[in-house]
């Protein structure tokens, strides 16, 4: 991607590098992005965690793809003079045809199975007098534009209208009265099936009027598959989110390293209103209660449980519970009614604000722990970094440390100021004090749902993972706070 | 509905955005005297591993000058202000890992 960019805008020569997992989602991206023939040179998979004897290995050895040397590419992605082929111009057509058929109703399953329009689970064929049906549901006409997603902000955003949003609907095994909240979770923008290594999945939580309507479920087993709108409405999110975005194919637009069961229905439920302690989650976020939302959260990938809060030590249950968590991404609570007052009685927290308060303040870790997290070096660090490449290193010849940015000694452990105001300083870093002791989160871009979709079911965006329960309580930092999508306004689309 | 009954149904894919092709850039004769910048995006140690690929450049190709930099911002991020002194100063780049 920032090889493309060097290429066409400022005329280098590069050579990519990247690792063999990676081979057909890079030659992807250089299509969809202009240039086919980009030069690449692949190194085994992983380069994380590797030793610089493992890694000198690498460089030495061969390219896992090609079979050729890794340097002798990379000198000859620089200095080979460009081919016919590579200054050819290329065809970018890319039709995405209306109709599939005709064909026996075995064909066509066997063809949306192959093509990978599916979960792999039997689909309900998306005939025109059914898409017709679930297209009754909405006043938005088929036509009309909903919005753009993409797989993970690196690759390209594919556009769909609402047409396409029912069909997937009816794929899903979705009735009529659910495509509000289908259409909602689409005009959200956010994928259901995000490609990112470190799988993670969607979760769609209901608020309002509608979980009556349509008969959601919200309480015993209701992120289970016992009810049929919460499991054919995430089923729909997930299959739109798939083929709107321009697929979901492992290796290539999908590259989550241990894939998510939680994908196969986004953990859709509604939330349990009537008996939780607090505001819904919806009026938590500025809407009124006999308003209809649909919330969207992603980074679900990690689970943690506990049964009910003890006497004793419910404070250390909670924060051991916290800190087994990836600290990437915060937390989201998710508490069974009874659960939820047991915060309130053990721990006065008669609000949520309070609860999040005390979860900022106590589940904390040591920052040279928190720094040393994969996900943390990778979307946080270089963020947190005062200065634009606090870390530069330049050699010509011999001389110089090969990891300049590594302590020599270990860690620092004496001297004065705080650990990890030591630790930082001991890596040539600076932070601004108000930040050195908080979990830093990251600050997303917000995603802007169209104009016209404003008439839709609310669909806000959060950022956050899910623990077991039937009451939302999302935690968080100050910080989290930016982590919030755009929200739309909350009306309802009339039937 | 009978079988062997033949059906048109509605494809489930979305519409992929337009595509313009962009040129390469054109390519050096020689490394030798040529300054080459290996550019780290700060992607899961891929600095560890440019670094290697720098010392081997160093070892084997003492002609050729080297400079490390890492990119500021996470990796999807541009970094004009690198952008710039690449174009200024690098006749190469090596960038890695991945993105």
């Amino acid at each position: 991607m920032h090889c493309i960019t060097l290429e066409s805008q400022y005329g280098i020569p590069t050579a990519s590098i990247h690792t063999r997992s990676f081979h057909h989602v890079v030659k992807q991206v250089a299509f969809s992005k202009g240039m086919p023939r980009q030069r690449f040179v692949f190194v085994p998979q992983p380069v994380m965690g590797k030793s610089p004897a493992e890694l000198r290995a690498y460089v030495e050895g061969n390219d896992p793809v090609t079979g050729r040397p890794v340097m002798q590419e990379v000198i000859e992605a620089l200095t080979c003079p460009l081919t016919e082929e590579e200054k050819q111009q290329v065809s970018f057509d890319r039709s995405t045809p209306r109709y599939v058929g005709p064909a026996t109703e075995e064909e066509l399953h066997q063809i949306f199975l192959e093509n990978g329009w599916t979960d792999r689970l039997p689909i309900v064929l998306p005939t025109e007098e059914r898409v017709a049906a679930m297209l009754a549901a909405t006043s938005h006409k088929p036509d009309e534009v909903v919005g753009r997603m993409r797989p993970t902000s690196t690759r390209e955003a594919w556009e769909y209208t609402v047409e396409k949003v029912a069909v997937n609907a009816v794929m899903a095994g979705a009735r009529p009265e659910y495509f509000p909240v289908i259409l909602a979770l689409a005009a959200s923008q956010v994928s259901a099936r995000g490609s990112t290594t470190s799988s993670m999945a969607a979760m769609a939580v209901v608020n309002g009027p509608i979980r009556h309507e349509i008969g959601m479920n919200w309480e015993i087993g209701a992120m289970g598959p016992y009810n049929h709108a919460n499991a054919t409405i995430g089923r729909a999110y997930g299959l739109l989110s798939q083929n709107l975005q321009g697929g979901s194919e492992p290796g290539k637009t999908y590259m989550g390293s241990q894939g998510n069961n939680y994908a196969y229905n986004s953990v859709t439920f509604a939330e349990n209103e009537e008996r939780s302690p607090w505001e819904p989650f919806h009026v938590q976020h500025g809407f009124r209660p006999d308003e209809s939302v649909v919330s969207v959260f992603t980074g679900c990938r990690a689970t943690a449980f506990t049964l009910g809060l003890r006497e004793k030590h419910w404070r250390e249950h909670v924060i051991n519970l916290l800190r087994g968590l990836d600290p990437h991404c915060p937390p989201t609570f998710l508490l069974d009614p009874i659960a939820a007052r047991q915060f309130i009685d053990r721990g006065g927290f008669d609000t949520k604000e309070k609860l999040i308060q005390w979860v900022y303040e106590n589940a904390t870790l040591p920052a040279g722990i928190y720094w040393d997290y994969q996900l943390i070096q990778n979307y946080v660090y270089p963020r947190a970094l005062k200065r634009r490449g606090a870390v530069r290193h330049a050699a010509a010849g011999s001389g110089g440390r090969a990891y300049p940015h590594v302590p020599q000694a270990g860690h620092p452990c004496r001297g004065g100021g705080r650990r990890d105001q030591r630790l930082l300083a001991h890596h040539g870093l600076q932070l601004p004090e108000e930040r050195l002791h908080r979990r830093l989160a990251l600050r997303r871009q917000r995603t802007t749902p169209p104009a016209h979709m404003a008439g839709a079911l609310s669909a806000r965006r959060a950022t956050d993972y899910a623990q077991p329960g039937a009451s939302v309580v999302p935690t968080r930092t100050r910080d989290w706070q930016r982590l919030f999508g755009k929200v739309v306004d909350g009306k309802r689309v009339s039937g | 509905m009978a079988s062997g009954e033949k059906l048109v149904v509605l494809n489930p894919m979305g519409y992929p955005p337009k595509i313009t092709q962009l040129g390469m850039a054109p390519r050096l004769d020689t490394l030798d005297g040529k300054t080459v910048y290996l550019v780290d995006v700060r992607f899961d140690d891929g600095d560890r591993l440019l670094l290697q690929m720098q010392a081997w450049l160093n070892e084997h190709m003492p002609q050729v000058k080297t400079v490390f930099r890492q990119k500021a911002g996470v990796y999807m991020d541009e970094d004009p202000e690198l952008f710039e002194e690449l174009r200024q100063k690098a006749d190469a780049v090596i960038l890695g890992v991945g993105h």
